[in-house]
């Protein structure tokens, strides 16, 4: 699987590979090119260019030829994730037996990945229910003031392919 | 040089680079330097460079510098016995000079009268029109509808037509031949009547991609004013300058000294103290009056390196109640500078402000080169103050030889973590209509082709894919987990 | 070590015509590689683009780290079995590099019958994991198979190296601390359920992938109870209310993803420390190994030509060079890898059995890995030699060659025949891979031997009464048997049986060398020792 970098606003796919004395191949869609950093230049094949560059977690600022680009490197399981980070359910199950506090959605509702969707009360601690994905409600199970058991229906989202 | 000054202590009512190049003066005459800074620019060099740092606190950054009583008090608090208010935020705001001077303190500026004077647009121009100095002509339906059509015939070609309720260019009209004047009125009027249900006319003379010139001037209250020649403004966007240079790629030698003269016989008028700033609109080789700012310049340092004077040093020395240190006579000019203001901001999205944290900062160096800068690396981008992060001055020998100090520089100016006009600014002075001297206000509206990145290139491309992959870590790791043996073998399949 | 001087004319006439010759073959396998890789019916193919399915092949490129190779094994698996209609035995196998890590890689594929499991399916995954088991090697499962294909269940089963030893493998390599990750991309169902449950990380595409013991149409026949796929054990089923699945995944790439993050997360195994120098090309081009192979099985040439377009810079020390000169002992480097080399330059005699023998104790003191080399008719015959003690110094080899602690690779390059096979490292002695040119063949003794000896036993028979045969009655009766053993020698007829881990191009054999002699050096070995050698 190739790395997903962004450039600015354009997407680039690559790979990268050892070859020995900080030597890399980097394999980009045109082929595979021997490339290394020297902290203020980097070569490609046969030709040095100075580069400057400045990292901040997944970013990495690099100014090259008088223009400072910003690449971002996506997380593979973030990119292929259609809810976010681990995937969404379509079906909210209660995580253990307890009661409604609050509902907050109703069905046709859109929310947004991380929306607190129903407050339920287990324990005598109150838990928040979040959307785990951006999506549109398709039944809310329960009303406030019901008691559930674990593994409950809670709530139903409409399932991607059919928005 | 040690000069016996009635105060040993300057406060810098501001921020960024401004600060920083105020406070430098300040040193530089054996003074101390205090300033008052906000929380928002923690670890910004000018705090660092200044002998006291008092904090500031307000709603918000800027409220805090708006604060005047709050100012006064630091300035109390740190024994100065003047306060150079830099420009923006308090620097022509008359109440506030008149609080500085009522608490003992000089004011490194004119007097409250002259700010408040040109800081009244109507009143500023009419005091200008009146002693006889070119203002644009125009003529207001309203003032007389009976000799409307007369006034505006006298207005001269070319000229506007707009409606008086107008707005968003609806309605206007350009007439440039007079003979057409009263059928286009008719339109006019009948046009303004349909969309803003208002028939009532302004008319101005209009002026084809006008040009912004403006022209330094300097007066000690001691019926000594000179000019320090102009500087063009015309790149702008936003209604703001990006690139300020001296001398004016348009005018003539006569041009020149009509509009310097011009310039420092309405400051003379005005008995203008300290530093200040003519504006003027240029177009078809007539220039009218615009406004005068009544503070330091943002652009000051052009006019610094083709006369090798310190316009600061000028300015505290007047307000400790000196003389010009200067003549007309002795004021000369030589060589080309050009200034280019560094902004967080994208041009390529309609220059919106961007923001982000300065992970790498590197200035260019070299002689003709002058960096006015006020951050640091590690300093965060923020949406609370203007968005100018310095400003590149280059002295060349003429302005072929600017242009290309800059494009080197420019070069060398690298600056990470926040998007920046530097590659924009670039691309602007390689342009052939910069080049050629041609700009105008509306040269970016016109040209929106300059602000655009070009696509990078797919060799570009690689160089920076390569960087950024040997940088980041998940994939440098990635690459060095692999087997050096599968690596040497490649994408190889059986 | 000394650069090998090649004696070989690459402009003779010879040379080109063998070059042509062995480039066709080598062509001929390029094919039937691509046909048992890519060529199924259209019917399976718009079944899988309608449930979104990715082809196995691109699901395994999309698992792979870019840039690294993959080397798959027992491509050919089946090509002579149920008609021909099972390529690979519907199985994908192979060892790869993922997030670093080299992984054995199993993969149903669901466009060959569903991916249901034949017998030989079977054995291809058990083979897979064995050589996870014998190298250390991780696994990553690709899981989507129908299940067992019912009618030939007897076959597919119940004995000792059948299904249930898959089961056995997952734990055992379980056991050795060796771990495994499944992705569900369909139906894992009965016997393929435990896949993933056997598996220390598994991961689930919600929607496609599905665990159960039984489908909603057995629950139902069995119990009555209605339930749907995804009820019964679909993504959200096994992730958060059985827990027998452990990451829920949205679609094929993002649980390739997943399992991609997984692999990166497991320490990779310390190398056997071997001997190692920085890699060289050979000197000499790999392919001119075409023109140097024979036309003719029975036509002899130099494995020295062939070690110099193998091994790194065609550098070779030779071991007694002056004794035993039909077997080639020596030492040279693959990919900068030591490994001792013993490779056949005719047939054994006593002087060559005892070299062997010796060198291979001698590779195994000194931690040196071992190639074989195979081109052999067998032991010399005939009163002198058993005399000498023919039979007992190949029992020396024997003894030696199952003793044998150092991992050992098995190249069969021509002629395979008789106790030479036993003698030099074949399929019977465990070595950790074993590979086989096109052309070359495998049977007890060589096809015209062979079908003499069956033909005179029939002529015979038809004979009892006294009469003659004709020449042309002769020919009759042997030209069958000829070309029936002739398919079963043959390296397809091999690699249809999985005798071997696949086929090799030749020019292929030194990367394939080099990522199974790599693998084969993530399991430790023990201190030398062997049995008793009748001396």
């Amino acid at each position: 699987m190739r790395h997903l970098l962004i450039i600015d606003e354009t997407e680039a796919e690559a790979g990268l590979t050892p070859a020995g004395d900080d030597l890399y191949i980097l394999h980009d869609a045109e082929g595979s090119h021997e490339v290394s950093f020297h902290g203020y230049a980097v070569r490609v094949d046969d030709v040095m260019d100075r580069v400057a560059v400045a990292v901040d977690g997944n970013v990495a600022y690099v100014h090259l030829n008088g223009r400072a680009h910003r690449v971002e490197f996506r997380e593979p399981v973030d990119r292929f994730a259609r809810g976010g980070a681990g995937g969404g359910a379509d079906a909210i199950a209660a995580p253990m037996p307890g009661s409604v506090v609050a509902v907050n959605v109703e069905a046709g509702q859109s929310v947004a990945a991380g929306q607190v969707m129903m407050v339920i009360e287990s324990m005598k601690l109150e838990t928040a229910i979040k959307a785990p994905r951006d999506a549109v409600i398709e039944t809310v199970h329960v009303s406030a003031g019901k008691t559930f058991n674990k593994g409950a229906p809670l709530i139903a989202l409409v399932p991607l392919e059919e928005e | 040089m040690t000069r016996h000054l009635p105060f040993d202590t300057v406060l810098v009512a501001n921020r960024g680079e401004i600060a920083l190049r105020i406070l430098r003066t300040v040193k530089r005459l054996g003074l101390r330097g205090a300033i008052v800074f906000h929380a928002a620019d923690k670890g910004a060099p000018a705090i660092k460079a200044a002998d006291i740092a008092i904090e500031i606190k307000g709603p918000t950054p800027v409220a805090a510098f708006l604060d005047g009583a709050q100012i006064i008090e630091a300035a109390k608090t740190a024994g100065a016995g003047a306060i150079h208010p830099g420009y923006g935020f308090l620097s022509e705001n008359a109440g506030f000079a008149r609080a500085v001077a009522a608490a003992g303190i000089a004011f490194v500026g004119p007097l409250p009268d002259a700010i408040e004077l040109m800081g009244d647009k109507v009143r500023a121009r009419k005091f200008v029109a009146d002693r006889g100095f070119p203002v644009a002509p125009s003529a207001i339906e309203d003032d007389d509808p009976a000799t409307f059509v007369e006034r505006a015939r006298a207005v001269g070609a070319p000229l506007l037509i707009k409606p008086s309720a107008g707005g968003g260019g609806k309605g206007m009209r350009i007439v440039r031949d007079l003979a057409e004047l009263d059928e286009e009125i008719v339109r006019a009027r009948s046009e303004g009547q349909r969309y803003f249900g208002d028939g009532r006319l302004y008319v101005e003379r209009f002026v084809e991609n006008p040009r912004h010139i403006e022209v330094q001037v300097m007066g000690d209250g001691h019926g000594n004013v000179v000019h320090l020649f102009e500087r063009e403004c015309s790149v702008q966007r936003r209604f703001q300058k990006i690139v300020e240079e001296t001398p004016s790629p348009a005018l003539t030698p006569e041009q020149r000294r009509d509009i310097c003269e011009t310039a420092a016989g309405i400051a003379r008028a005005a008995d203008y103290r300290n530093a200040g700033t003519v504006e003027f609109i240029y177009g078809n080789g007539e220039f009218f009056f615009l406004e005068m700012n009544t503070r330091l310049q943002v652009e000051h340092p052009v006019t610094e390196e083709i006369t090798g004077l310190d316009l600061v040093e000028i300015q505290l020395l007047v307000a400790a109640g000196e003389m010009l240190p200067v003549t007309q006579e002795t004021i000369t000019a030589t060589g080309h500078a050009i200034e280019l203001r560094i902004y967080a901001e994208s041009p390529a999205r309609g220059f919106v402000p961007t923001t982000g944290k300065l992970l790498a900062v590197q200035w260019p160096e070299g002689p003709g080169i002058r960096m006015d800068s006020g951050i640091a690396r590690g300093q965060a981008v923020t949406t609370a103050f203007d968005p100018m992060l310095a400003k590149l001055i280059v002295h060349g020998t003429d302005r072929s030889d600017a242009i290309a100090k800059a494009r080197e520089a420019l070069a060398d100016t690298i600056l990470l973590g926040c998007e920046t006009n530097v590659a924009f600014l670039d691309r602007l002075l390689a342009d052939e209509v910069f080049v050629k001297g041609e700009v105008h206000t509306g040269t970016l509206d016109a040209r929106p082709d300059i602000a655009e990145e070009p696509p990078l290139t797919a060799e570009e491309t690689r160089r920076v894919l390569a960087a950024a992959m040997l940088s980041l870590r998940p994939t440098r790791d990635a690459a060095d987990r692999i087997p050096a043996i599968h690596a040497a073998i490649g994408a190889w399949r059986n | 070590m000394r650069l090998i001087e090649t004696q070989i004319d690459i402009s003779s006439p010879e040379f080109q015509a063998n070059a042509i010759h062995n480039r066709n073959l080598a062509g001929q396998l390029a094919e039937k590689h691509r046909k048992a890789r890519f060529e199924r019916p259209q019917r399976d193919l718009d079944r899988l683009a309608r449930q979104k399915k990715m082809s196995v092949r691109e699901r395994i490129e999309a698992l792979l780290d870019p840039g690294t190779p993959f080397f798959e094994l027992s491509t050919l698996a089946a090509n002579q079995a149920y008609g021909g209609d099972v390529p690979g035995a519907a199985i994908v196998t192979g060892i790869g590099v993922i997030a670093g890590q080299e992984v054995v890689i199993h993969a149903d594929d669901p466009a060959v019958k569903g991916g249901a499991w034949y017998p030989l399916s079977v054995k291809k995954i058990v083979r897979a994991l064995d050589i996870a088991i014998e190298n250390r090697l991780p696994v990553v499962h690709l899981c989507d198979s129908a299940g067992g294909f019912l009618p030939l269940q007897a076959d597919l089963f119940a004995d000792k190296y059948l299904a249930g030893r898959i089961f056995r493998n997952q734990a055992t390599l379980s056991k050795l601390g060796v771990p495994q990750v499944a992705i569900v991309l369909g139906h894992c169902t009965a016997g393929g359920a435990y896949i993933p449950a056997l598996s220390e990380y598994n991961v689930i595409v919600r929607g496609t992938g599905a665990i159960f013991l039984g489908g909603p149409p057995l629950v139902k026949a069995a119990t009555g109870e209605v339930v749907t796929v995804d009820e019964l054990g679909g993504c959200d089923t096994h992730t958060q209310i059985s827990g027998t699945a452990d990451y829920p995944a949205d679609s094929e790439m993002h649980a390739l993803a997943i399992a991609r993050d997984i692999v990166g997360t497991w320490k990779r195994a310390e190398k056997l420390k071997i001997e190692r120098i920085a890699p060289e090309a050979p000197h000499y081009d790999p392919a001119e190994l075409y023109g140097i192979i024979p036309r003719d099985i029975k036509v002899q040439f130099d494995m020295r030509e062939v070690i110099a377009r193998i091994v790194d810079g065609s550098r070779f020390h030779e071991y007694q060079p002056a004794y035993g000169t039909t077997l080639i002992c020596g030492f040279a480097h693959i990919y900068g890898m030591r490994v001792g080399i013993i490779g056949n330059n005719g047939v054994l005699f006593n002087d060559s059995s005892l070299k062997g023998a010796h060198f291979m104790q001698l590779c195994d003191q000194n931690r040196t890995p071992i190639l074989f080399l195979q081109n052999i008719t067998g032991y010399m015959v005939g009163r002198e030699y058993e005399h000498r003690g023919i039979t007992k110094d190949g029992a020396k080899m024997i003894m030696a060659v199952s003793g044998l602690e150092v991992p050992k690779i098995t190249v069969i390059v021509n002629g395979s025949f008789g106790a030479g096979n036993y003698g030099m490292s074949g399929r019977a002695f465990d070595p950790r891979f074993l590979f086989m040119w096109p052309q070359s063949q495998i049977s007890v003794m060589g096809a015209d031997q062979a079908a003499n000896v069956l033909t005179d036993l029939k002529v015979r028979q038809a004979t009892r009464g006294g009469e003659t045969l004709s020449a042309e009655a002769v020919a009759a009766i042997k030209e069958p048997i000829l070309e029936d053993y002739r398919r079963l020698s043959s390296a397809y007829y091999s690699t249809s049986e999985m005798w071997d881990d696949g086929i090799l191009d030749p020019v292929d054999t030194r990367n394939a060398l080099a990522i199974t002699l790599s693998a084969s050096l993530n399991r430790p070995i023990d201190r030398p020792h062997f049995g008793v050698f009748r001396m």
